[in-house]
């Protein structure tokens, strides 16, 4: 199953071949990433799983554009990736992403600075991308007086604004508590299936790849690999007490080593 | 306060009472040293007599000191506030480019760290060579000794701005020139303010020097004139006045920055 409700008209595809990347350092420098070969297609929600410290964080920054890859391809919408720009949008594991000098909706309209939009039209959009995640209530809030989740919501908000062709998440959950990051995941599939963003999420939690993704990419320890790739043919929202959730599960720690 | 009082977060009303007591027991003293010993052999003014020689300077009463205080507040306040905007126009941006910009800060940090060991007011001279005896040379001094604490704050500031949000903007489509308005400006913001407080504090100092040395009117101008006549009560009525409002302009940088700068009292962090 591909992505499930039609993706946004700016969604887009990311392809990636033969992607390594090396840290420079002594003894010929530090391997991150050897061999990563994975695609996204428009609007599809796609997870990658794997150990701390196995080179996931490394992939999404040179997807972002922060990093250079040292070898491979690594595409959007067919286009190479030349450094960090609007429609790469990233929401960041740090839920101080935000910036604090501004409120919420300034925050989200941050985004737009360089649009032709009129200040209604602007607001307009804001507005709307705050509903998206449900934080309307808080467009005149300050980060500071925001929760860890609803920071998150707020990161999310400032990216789907921009219309931006993928959405890159960087274990956007892992810093906060468990029931707090499972209501997350939902609302984040809700603002899937109402945006239809190509997503890119990486976790080290397997729960959370299998219970989010389209598709889930397992990596090896470092210097990462493609473990396995795993087709998560559940529909949505699903169980992670269901016996095919746990299938799927059971494989992808065996395939971790665990 | 006891421990329990700091748990609950409580300020309690007997606080301004307590903290009032040292300060009327140390006047009381000096009244009483002055007035029953003559300690000072009548150099020293007592508390009365500094108050008898303020009201006659304030509201005038014939003598040398005769209402001319209102008009010397002007001269000095005036002298340290544009001193001290002189200093942040220039040095503001100037240490946000250095905190920003490697190459702007190889070029100027040699010269500001040869420049900053020399004492303000050995440049004095140079203040009156420039700008000769008058308000320019004593604005000058005043942005000399008030520019460094700026410029160095505002470098610092700069240098702590967070790489993530550097990422945030980039990758919301921020131009360079964004960045550094929208970004670093903000961040460098809390640290500028703190480089702008000791500075205010150093402009009222300088001032008063100018006026001493360089400048025939203000508050160190009166101090030093009332010197010579042996007037000490006027010296010290003088000292209370640049003590005075050296604290209030204090406390309205200390206003600027809670009502700029919420945010960041509460920064998540």
């Amino acid at each position: 199953m591909n992505a499930p409700f039609g993706h946004a008209p700016s969604a887009a595809r990311i392809d990636v071949h033969g992607l390594a990347k090396t840290y420079p350092g002594p003894g010929g420098g530090v391997l991150a990433i050897k061999n990563v070969d994975l695609f996204v297609e428009a609007g599809e929600f796609v997870t990658i799983l794997g150990p701390s410290g196995c080179g996931k964080s490394s992939l999404l920054n040179i997807l972002a554009g922060f990093e250079q890859a040292t070898g491979g391809t690594a595409l959007i919408g067919g286009r190479e990736i030349h450094g960090p720009r609007h429609g790469q949008g990233v929401v960041f594991q740090d839920t101080a992403a935000l910036f604090p000098w501004l409120s919420v909706h300034d925050n989200v309209a941050f985004g737009l600075m360089n649009t032709r939009l009129t200040r209604r039209e602007r607001d307009a959009k804001v507005r709307a991308a705050l509903a998206t995640v449900g934080l309307e209530q808080f467009s005149g809030s300050w980060p500071h007086q925001l929760s860890g989740g609803m920071r998150q919501l707020a990161s999310i908000a400032r990216v789907l604004v921009t219309e931006s062709r993928v959405l890159l998440m960087d274990e956007p959950f892992a810093a906060l508590d468990a029931l707090t990051r499972q209501q997350m995941q939902q609302k984040l599939l809700h603002i899937w299936q109402a945006t239809g963003v190509s997503i890119v999420l990486i976790t080290h939690s397997v729960d959370e790849a299998i219970y989010l993704g389209n598709r889930v990419y397992i990596l090896t320890r470092r210097p990462a690999e493609v473990a396995a790739e795993l087709s998560v043919d559940l529909p949505y929202p699903r169980e992670v007490t269901d016996s095919a959730f746990n299938r799927l599960k059971s494989i992808a720690l065996k395939t971790l080593g665990l | 306060m006891s421990f329990k009082n700091r748990l609950a977060g409580a300020v309690s009303d007997t606080t301004v009472i307590w903290r009032s007591i040292p300060l009327i027991l140390l006047l009381g003293l000096w009244q009483y040293l002055v007035q029953v010993y003559r300690f000072g052999d009548g150099f020293i003014p007592s508390p009365v007599e500094v108050v008898q020689a303020m009201t006659e300077w304030v509201f005038g009463g014939g003598g040398r000191y005769s209402g001319t205080w209102a008009a010397s507040l002007r001269d000095s306040a005036g002298r340290v506030i544009c001193g001290f905007l002189v200093a942040l126009a220039i040095g503001a941006p100037l240490g946000i480019l250095m905190g920003s910009y490697r190459v702007a800060a190889n070029l100027v940090d040699p010269v500001l760290q040869l420049i900053r060991p020399i004492p303000t007011v050995a440049w004095i001279p140079f203040c009156l060579i420039f700008f000769g005896i008058g308000n320019s040379a004593a604005i000058a001094l005043v942005a000399v000794g008030a520019f460094f604490p700026i410029v160095l704050n505002a470098m610092a500031g700069a240098r702590q701005v967070s790489p993530l949000h550097l990422r945030s903007a980039l990758m919301l489509g921020a131009t360079r020139f964004q960045i550094l308005s929208r970004v670093v400006v903000p961040s460098a913001l809390p640290s500028l303010l703190v480089g702008a407080r000791v500075a205010i504090g150093l402009a009222w100092m300088l001032v008063v020097i100018s006026e001493m040395v360089a400048v025939k009117s203000g508050l160190g101008y009166e101090l030093w004139d009332a010197y010579y006549y042996n007037r000490m009560d006027v010296v010290v009525a003088a000292m209370a006045t640049v003590g005075l409002f050296g604290f209030l302009s204090d406390l309205i940088v200390q206003r600027v920055v809670r009502r700029y700068l919420f945010w960041h009292q509460g920064t998540f962090r």
